[in-house]
């Protein structure tokens, strides 16, 4: 199953081809409007062609994403979705405060990390051991601030503020703020020592 | 001539001011300004730049993110807004060859934004006040963390700002509907129709088809500045929130924070910003791009009619898209997450690559053209939003947003290629095609100059929105710091590249400083001597 | 002038509207239309003004 690593490594390599492409195509142009040429427009039809591709990518991605992206179906559907657990986290002063800590979570069950601001804005964010993030929300003060995830890896990963919260809020973390356990996988970049929990 | 006297005098005579008209002068007194500014912005951008490698000793965590807070508002509003005002504010009365309807109200427009852009750096420069220009409720009357008076001369600033918009919406759409002295009576309501493409949308249902009374740039200005309007109405009432709160507090008045919802001020915020990011920059820009191409090729735009129709399309899809800001969070209404940030949001890739297509058929068709400054900052431009464009709609969606959302990607990739690359060098292909409209035939200092100038932004800027994006994707964020080099190389490059950005604009400052002299900059304040609201001086227009 | 007074009408509902929405989404969008057709209405008033 795609976790984050595997979609950034698809959008690196796609989004690097497109760059490619639009600086040559750029470059392509300028070369060419410098030389003589016929002063044709393209028929309506290429036109209309490009305008249905754009549509298409524009739109097409969120179908792509609903349909490859694991954690895009589960936040649409929470309500119909079961919860196998659920973690309670206090944000308050600049601080993370866990209910329990370490969580330790169990390998392809549906959690629940709710957070509750007492004061400001902060994020909520799970990273890995090399500082890659593996998901985050937003942690508004007097909203529901919860996020329905499933590990398929174990390991082990702490928590940081994905928001600004003023100066005092720059570097929230808790470290070794959750143990994922119970895969056949491990996640090579969130390995603590030992192996698979 | 000795270089002091060709620093003084300019080349070839540069800037005889006593020539300009009042109009000239204040479009030249903004931009000049809004240059200035633009170069304050890239100072404190390589400060933070610096500061991301390694914390600089003489800036503390505090000041970083002052710097922080005013950089954007500098570069919005000090840089971006004056450079276009006097654009348009010239290009208005030039195009719908007409008077300006004021100019005392255009030299105020100047006067109150440049001062309300430099009490509001202020705040951040003495008073640290440093809750970012986001605002994000409760952060900006955080007491604990901020001062009262930092807030209030915030806000001071940013009202100045807004008084200085809104006299500048008002008389944009004053000149374009008045009647000036001794003319027949204007169609005002026909013309603001026209303008705001109302006529265009009943022509579609129409048979007879009513001809267009605006010139298409000029629709362009009017349809932005209503987003302009809009915005300026939610930046004002959140000043307004916030002055209360530091004035209560000021006063011993117990204002709970909780009073306003956090999640309601974030919708508002980013539905008001969004008529800037999606709304104003998209629609000027489009407009822009299509004069620019109008001016390079000397031909009619083509497919004229559709331009005129995205512009219209593109005003009201930035009034629906401001939810693509709220996917990250869990009380945003899944509809509106899907509806607003996904859907409508995925059409900006439809009119801004209708703009892409109509500006380079225009072009191509025209050829063979000569590579002007004019016309290769133009292509930069247009490469710019090909690249940011893009990156927007990638991070407004569900999957990547969770993972992408507050990550160096949306500031690098997306918020500085399209800033940078895209509108920067927009705004610089109109200012090497206006100059020699402004200055009354002044003529470039150097060309070479102007050459390493284009390559070196070019490059800065991509490769800086490029190792930013990097660092994004490896996890990370913005609006945060690292101390253990975690990002460290990725950030050197980007250092590298800003540099590249910042000695650009030194070398393009000096090009025009020696092309107009020290003598032309300082006349750009003097007086005119010519008493006129026409754009030009009699003997251009004749 | 008309154009003034009703922008600074409408900043002052936004502000009420930031004190008084909380979780309404009805009158979030009630209140974004508001002030979209309230600035249209502004700035015809300046095609209604004389001078």
């Amino acid at each position: 199953m795609a976790d984050s690593i595997d979609v950034l490594f698809t959008l690196k390599v796609v989004y690097t081809i497109y760059v490619i492409i639009a600086i040559s195509l750029i470059g392509w142009f300028a070369t060419r409007v410098t030389r003589a040429g016929s002063a044709k427009g393209p028929k309506p039809a290429i036109f209309y062609t490009y305008i249905g591709v754009l549509v298409v990518l524009g739109t097409g991605l969120h179908f792509l994403t609903y349909n490859l992206v694991p954690w895009v179906p589960i936040d649409l559907n929470r309500d119909k979705l079961e919860t196998h657990k659920m973690y309670h986290y206090t944000f308050k002063d600049h601080k993370i405060i866990p209910k329990e800590h370490p969580v330790y979570v169990e390998c392809g069950k549906k959690v629940v990390f709710d957070v509750v601001s007492e004061d400001l804005t902060y994020g909520f964010g799970i990273f890995r051991q090399n500082n890659s993030m593996v998901t985050q929300m937003q942690v508004v003060p007097g909203s529901r601030n919860d996020l329905m995830w499933e590990f398929h890896k174990n390991g082990t990963y702490y928590i940081r503020s994905t928001e600004y919260s003023g100066p005092k809020g720059a570097q929230m973390i808790l470290e070794d703020a959750i143990v994922v356990r119970g895969c056949d996988e491990d996640d090579h970049h969130a390995m603590k020592e030992g192996g698979r929990g | 001539m000795s270089f002091m006297q060709k620093l003084m005098e300019g080349h070839e005579g540069g800037l005889r001011h006593e020539t300009m008209t009042p109009l000239q002068k204040i479009a030249m007194r903004f931009v000049v300004i809004g240059l200035l500014y633009y170069g304050l912005a890239s100072l404190e951008g390589m400060l933070m730049r610096a500061w991301e490698i390694k914390p600089l000793p003489f800036i503390d965590e505090t000041h970083f993110f002052s710097i922080m807070t005013v950089h954007p508002m500098v570069g919005i509003f000090g840089s971006s807004y004056m450079i276009v005002f006097g654009a348009f504010l010239f290009l208005v009365s030039y195009l719908m060859k007409k008077p300006i309807y004021s100019i005392k109200m255009a030299n105020l427009s100047w006067m109150t934004i440049a001062g309300g852009t430099l009490i509001m750096w202020l705040a951040g420069f003495l008073f640290s006040y440093a809750p970012l220009y986001t605002l994000y409720w409760p952060l900006p009357v955080d007491m604990e963390q901020f001062s009262a008076i930092g807030g209030i001369v915030y806000i001071v600033g940013v009202v100045g700002i807004m008084i200085g918009t809104f006299l500048f919406t008002y008389n944009v759409f004053k000149t374009i509907l008045y009647t000036p002295e001794g003319w027949e009576k204007q169609p005002s309501g026909d013309l603001l129709k026209s303008a705001l493409g109302l006529e265009g949308l009943l022509n579609f249902f129409r048979r007879e088809k009513k001809e267009h009374l605006v010139p298409l740039p000029i629709a362009a200005i009017s349809r932005g500045t209503i987003d302009m309007g809009l915005n300026a109405i939610v930046i004002s009432s959140a000043g307004v929130l916030i002055l209360i709160y530091m004035v209560g507090t000021v006063f011993g008045a117990e204002l709970k924070g909780t009073w306003v919802d956090a999640l309601l001020y974030k919708n508002i915020f980013w539905w008001g910003l969004d008529l800037i990011a999606d709304g104003l920059v998209l629609i000027f820009v489009a407009g822009t791009w299509y004069l620019l191409a109008m001016i390079i090729s000397g031909k009619d735009l083509f497919m004229q009619n559709i331009a005129r129709a995205a512009l219209f399309v593109e005003m009201v899809v930035s009034w629906t898209v401001w939810s693509h800001h709220l996917m990250s969070d869990q009380g945003q209404s899944n509809t509106l997450k899907v509806l607003s940030g996904e859907v409508v949001t995925a059409f900006e890739l439809v009119t801004q690559g209708i703009a892409v297509f109509i500006t380079l058929v225009t072009l191509y068709r025209a050829r063979p053209l000569k590579m002007t400054n004019e016309l290769k900052f133009l292509l930069g431009g247009i490469l710019g939003f090909m690249l940011a464009v893009p990156a927007g709609i990638i991070q407004a969606d569900l999957g990547m947003n969770r993972i992408l959302h507050n990550t160096q990607w949306v500031i690098g990739t997306h918020v500085h290629v399209a800033i940078l690359v895209g509108l920067t060098m927009t705004l610089y292909s109109a200012i090497y095609t206006l100059f020699p409209i402004l200055t009354n035939g002044a003529k470039l200092y150097s060309q070479k100059l102007a050459d390493i100038h284009f390559w070196l932004h070019l490059i800065g800027g991509i490769g800086m929105g490029a190792f930013m994006g990097m660092a994004g994707m490896d996890g990370m964020l913005r609006r945060a710091i690292y101390t253990n080099g975690e990002y460290n190389t990725y950030m050197i490059l980007a250092g590298i590249c800003g540099m590249m950005i910042m000695v650009a604009f030194v070398i393009f400052l000096y090009n025009i400083i020696m092309s107009i002299g020290i003598k032309g900059l300082i006349g750009i304040y003097k007086p005119a001597v010519i008493d006129t609201r026409e754009p030009l001086p009699a003997e251009k227009e004749s | 002038m008309k154009y003034l007074a009703i922008v600074l009408l409408l900043i002052a509902i936004a502000v009420v509207a930031l004190f008084v929405i909380k979780k309404s989404i009805p009158l979030l969008l009630g209140a974004i239309v508001t002030i979209i057709a309230g600035y249209f209405l502004a700035v015809i008033t300046i095609a209604k003004e004389e001078s």
